[in-house]
């Protein structure tokens, strides 16, 4: 008897040990934004961090005022070279004033050409399990775009999920929560862009403190979207005039032209020339960009609120630049820090 | 007013809004989630003529909103094309019949052109028979051109926009088919016109099938075999040229072929606009380096100055330097002056300073700065007379200087900007009138108003008619509203001050008294200026606002339960007869459903206008008050009164003008004011939504009745009560609905029809009987 509580008791500590958070609830994923794949890169990325769900933005939609009609733009050029191996989950993004303009009746319409789309970008929609729309709802286009979540899913007959917005889970009695399978918070861009004052609007865990209140009701199961970009926000003026994404931080250490405020700020010496935008002396620069440390806050502020469920963690976005800026140690340690 | 014609002209107003908003504002495409259809609020008295039509973006607010108008290049481009094609024949054949063969005419029918051409005796198609351009290309046996006709249309669904949402991919083989045959025959033809035109649609169709290397090939092919006289093909050949040079990485060689064709060719500027890219200092070194002029690095300049928030009089200084009569400066001068005065221009007085802060950020914090460095080049534009029109600059300059708020030096500079005037330029004294009579707006000054109102007012007067002016330009009318308005506010006469910027109607949503009050002081003034007079007289022209301000007065007055006040207020109507002009009413209809918009609620009770509805609750009070054992009916009947009434009754519209089921949300009560915001209406939506007087009567109504029936009735309407008052607050964290009257009627059921009907009728008491049943 007491060889075979030894035994299973080895054998409970053999499984226990194997277990990492691929064999937990936690699904690792990331946010593909780009018109272009990069395969060679994105297979790197994905052996170093043992990926299982990749989003990848298919295309948009916005309104087009000329033809007043909604047409589709940045839809991804090369699917083909989309890794099979993992879960793939082509994201829509509509603007949210396609659906202030479109009217009821074109919206079977809208509906059916999208499905057609995606049918062309991913012609083995058999192996979709799961599509996401991305767009900011407001109270004024609740319904439709709510009406048209639920053609949409009549028509695919495949899971959806949709993006939330902090301020969409925090007035959810306002916004209503929309008909889909699953939502994924998106935990990022929570501050004040347009402010010189603002830290960083990508990532304010001050800020987004209270949108989480109550969010633990929300009745939508939820995955989680969080921020590994940088950006450069731009201010001439007193004004915000621009955001540089992707911006090269080495350039912004050449004294010649850039002078060092607090804070990750600069101001512009001369006049000068930056990833193709013109800034004038006197700009200014404020650099937002993530730390390892700003994500295990925003964890922090998140782990109640996953506890013992079943999601995905999805970070945003696939690029080599800004996975340079962490460290795939550090994303390990991020997708694992919700144990 | 009544409540189908105040929803009639809040209706108008919408749609008036909505169109003025359509003409009057360039297409936008939203930035993602902001304030709606809101749109910055302020002035301009640039006139739309100062600027030479033909100018490099003239009058386009900055040269990004392109984008959004696109389709300005889409007709811009077959214009020139179809302009240059006459030049080419002699200006013989008409404008619209080469359109129509190059435009709009299938192959077939071209088809049929060649072989009516190859014969005398083959008459043009019947479609054909009076296009001058097919005759005059059958006449003159213009093979050539007839058969690039059909060459160009075959290449034309190869070369298109495909639909929006149209996936089929372009058919490369046949676009390589194309270029091919074109090719094998290019050397044979003998025009050199004709030859370019085939150029331009081979690189076309190789740039369409993104071949870069093609396109760069054909180019250093076919051009040099190519002797034409200059045309713009060569500029759409050279843009199709600098796309594959982008394409393949050569940004530098793009850019410089960018500027050059914004530059010198108006059919492609907007797309060379978009396409024009510098990534850093070395590749704009290097793109001006390959420049050969100093008229090409102006160029280069322009292009930076155009972009969107960029500091053009930067740009301008060294666009001045390189080439002092470049087309492109009064354009740009035209566009930051439009970017000042959203900055400056009657900041003080602008009635959306704030929304424009807060959503447009308007001021930029360093507009004084700019716009004192942007007066300063254009006096010295103005005293070096290096430009085109040194006039222009100079009254520009008077312009900044009265947009910072120097009238003084203003019109020094006017003054001096009119001596250089041509003899015969009617469109700078046009400005010149315009500038002087928004000075003339501006100079209205508080210290003069608080010394003389009346000769203030009286330049006001003179101002507006000025009809020449005044009128036909539209910011003259917000410009003059909102400085009257401000100068009313700080002189502490609140009725003037909103008089002049709204409608009385706007004011009834949510009234306030010391409007009122203040126009009710001007309208019973015997001496009324002729500002005042336009102020009180009522939209027929002939009578005042007065009765209509004492409705309203006494209508917030009853809204607040002061009912003496409001009968006083009413009695002084001149004219009692008039009080039927307000509406009448039937507010002591027993309703016990749900309806706030039955308009006929019976034909057997009596009918009220308000004045003596308001001598009706008062006799009733005096007589419930001096007897209340007996008068429980009495209590009933203005419960009942202040109910109907109320938001939640039929007669609203005794105390309101207004009213919004959406007033309801949760959101919209959270504030507990039951103000609401309001798009159109100043001070928002005042919505009586306070049942307390009400339930206050119905409960002595139930405390004095000896009436099983009255109790029953009163309990039930004194529970509507406490359910709204629960609705009110509901969106509170401890909110608890109570049901004390409803226990009331619960435990006093009477046997007749009213309980069994009240049963029907209300699902919350059902509910709540049926939790006592154990249901």
């Amino acid at each position: 008897m007491n060889k075979r509580l030894f035994s299973f008791f080895f054998l409970w500590l053999i499984f226990s040990a194997c277990q990492s958070d691929q064999d937990t609830d936690l699904q690792r994923a990331f946010y593909h934004w780009k018109s272009t794949f990069d395969l060679a890169s994105f297979e790197q990325v994905s052996a170093e961090l043992g990926l299982q769900k990749l989003y990848v933005r298919a295309f948009d939609v916005d309104w087009d005022s000329t033809s007043k009609n909604p047409v589709p733009l940045g839809q991804i050029t090369n699917p083909a070279n989309l890794p099979k191996e993992l879960a793939l989950i082509p994201c829509i993004f509509i603007t949210n004033r396609t659906f202030k303009n479109l009217k009821e009746e074109d919206l079977d319409l809208l509906v059916e050409r999208v499905w057609q789309k995606l049918q062309y970008i991913f012609p083995q929609m058999e192996k979709i399990q799961e599509i996401q729309f991305d767009c900011d709802w407001t109270q004024t286009t609740e319904s439709i775009y709510f009406n048209f979540l639920q053609a949409f899913k009549q028509k695919s007959r495949i899971s959806l999920s949709a993006t939330i917005r902090l301020h969409q889970i925090r007035y959810a009695d306002q916004t209503g929560i929309p008909p889909v399978d699953r939502g994924m918070l998106m935990f990022y861009n929570m501050g004040e862009l347009q402010s010189w004052e603002e830290k960083n609007s990508i990532l304010n865990i001050e800020k987004a403190r209270p949108y989480l209140i109550g969010a633990d009701r929300y009745s939508l199961p939820l995955d989680l979207a969080l921020p590994i970009f940088s950006w450069g926000v731009i201010f001439r003026e007193g004004k915000m005039i621009k955001l540089i994404h992707k911006i090269p931080e080495h350039e912004l250490k050449d004294t010649s032209r850039f002078s060092p405020l607090e804070d990750l700020r600069f101001r512009v010496k001369k006049s000068t020339y930056l990833e193709g935008l013109y800034l004038y002396q006197d700009d200014l620069i404020r650099l937002e960009k993530i730390e390892a440390d700003d994500l295990q806050e925003a964890i922090k502020l998140n782990s109640s609120l996953f506890k013992k469920k079943a999601f995905t963690l999805s970070l945003y976005h696939l690029d080599t630049t800004f996975i340079k800026q962490l460290s795939y140690d550090q994303i390990k340690v991020i997708f694992q820090s919700f144990h | 007013m009544t409540k189908s014609k105040l929803f009639f002209n809040h209706s108008i107003k919408i749609c008036l809004s909505l169109f003025l908003l359509s003409i009057l504002s360039p297409a936008h495409i939203s930035k993602g989630c902001g304030p709606g259809f809101m749109e910055f609020q302020g002035y301009s008295f640039l006139i739309s003529s100062i600027l030479d039509p033909l100018a490099p973006a003239s009058f386009l607010p900055r040269f990004e909103s392109l984008y959004e108008t696109y389709g300005k290049q889409e007709l811009i481009q077959p214009q020139d094309n179809v302009t240059e094609w006459r030049e080419r024949y002699c200006d013989i054949p008409a404008y619209e019949d080469i359109h129509e063969i190059v435009y709009e005419t299938n192959i077939d029918l071209l088809r049929q052109l060649y072989t009516s051409t190859s014969s005398e005796s083959i008459p043009l198609s019947y479609y054909l028979a009076n296009n001058t351009f097919a005759r005059y290309l059958k006449v003159n046996k213009c093979f050539e051109t007839i058969a690039y006709l059909i060459f160009a249309k075959q290449c034309e669904p190869h070369v298109v926009s495909k639909a929006a949402w149209d996936d089929t991919p372009r058919n490369i083989n046949a676009m390589k088919n194309l270029i091919n045959a074109a090719r094998q025959d290019f050397l044979s033809i003998k025009s050199h016109y004709i030859r370019l035109r085939y150029a331009y649609q081979m690189i076309r169709l190789a740039h369409y099938s993104k071949d870069y290397e093609g396109v760069l090939e054909l180019y250093d092919y076919l051009l040099p075999k190519t002797d034409n006289e200059p045309s713009i093909i060569e500029y759409w050949i050279e843009g199709h040229r600098a796309g594959a040079l982008k394409a393949l990485g050569r940004n530098v060689e793009a850019s410089y072929l960018y500027a050059q064709i914004f530059e010198n060719c108006p059919s492609k500027r907007e797309s060379a606009f978009q396409s024009f890219y510098i990534k850093n200092d070395e590749e704009w070194e290097a793109c001006l380096r390959m420049c050969q002029s100093d008229e090409e690095r102006a160029a280069l300049y322009c292009l930076r100055a155009y972009e969107d928030q960029s500091k053009a009089v930067e740009e301008m200084t060294r666009i001045y330097e390189l080439d002092p009569r470049n087309p492109n400066l009064e354009p740009l001068l035209v566009n930051e002056i439009k970017e000042l005065e959203k900055d400056l221009l009657g900041l003080e007085f602008n009635s959306h300073k704030r929304t424009n802060q807060q959503y447009f950020k308007r001021p930029r914090k360093l507009a004084g700065n700019y716009a004192i460095a942007l007066t300063d080049f254009a006096k010295k534009l103005a005293d070096e007379q290096l430009v085109e029109r040194p006039a222009f600059w100079r009254m520009a300059q008077g312009y900044l200087e009265m947009i910072k708020g120097d009238n003084y030096a203003a019109e020094r500079t006017f003054r001096l900007a009119e001596k250089t005037f041509k003899p015969k330029d009617p469109i700078m004294r046009e400005q010149l009138a315009v500038f002087r009579l928004a000075m003339r707006i501006n100079d209205l000054s508080f210290i003069n108003y608080q010394k003389n109102p009346s000769s203030v007012e009286s330049e006001i007067d003179n101002i507006q008619r000025e009809k020449e002016v005044f009128e036909r330009y539209r910011y003259f009318q917000d410009f003059l509203k909102d400085k009257m308005a401000y100068l009313y506010k700080r002189a502490n006469s609140p009725g003037k001050a909103f008089i002049v910027q709204y409608q009385l109607s706007d004011l009834k949503p949510n009234p306030q008294i010391d409007i009122i009050d203040s126009l009710l002081y001007i309208a019973g003034k015997e001496d009324l200026t002729r500002v005042e007079r336009n102020m009180v007289t009522a939209e027929d022209g002939v009578t005042t606002i007065l009765n209509d301000l004492l409705d309203i007065k006494a209508s917030y007055q009853l809204s607040n339960f002061q009912l003496e006040a409001a009968l006083e207020t009413y009695k002084e109507m001149e004219d009692r007869s008039r009080w039927d002009d307000y509406g009448v009413y039937q507010p002591f209809f027993e309703n016990f459903g749900e309806c706030v918009y039955c308009t006929t609620v019976s034909d057997t009770l009596e009918d009220f206008n308000k004045g003596e509805l308001m001598e009706r609750l008062v006799n009733m009070d005096y007589r419930s008050k001096a007897d209340p054992q007996n008068n429980a009916f009495t209590y009933y009947q203005l419960g009942l009164a202040f109910y109907n009434i109320s938001y939640f009754g039929h007669a609203w519209d005794v105390i309101d003008y207004f009213r919004s089921g959406s007033s309801m949300q949760p959101y919209n009560l959270r504030d507990g004011d039951y103000i609401l915001y309001h798009p159109f209406f100043p001070f928002g939506n005042r919505e009586n939504m306070n049942c307390n007087k009400a339930l206050e009567y119905f409960d002595k109504a139930i405390r004095y009745s000896k009436d099983s029936e009255l109790t029953a009735k009163a309990s039930y309407m004194a529970a509507k009560c406490e359910r709204n008052n629960y609705l009110l607050k509901r969106y509170q964290r401890d909110a608890q609905p109570t049901y004390q009257y409803f226990e009331l009627l619960r435990n006093n059921p009477i046997d007749s029809g009213f309980y069994q009907a009240v049963v029907m009728e209300c699902k919350t008491f059902q509910s709540y009987i049926a939790s006592f049943n154990g249901n």
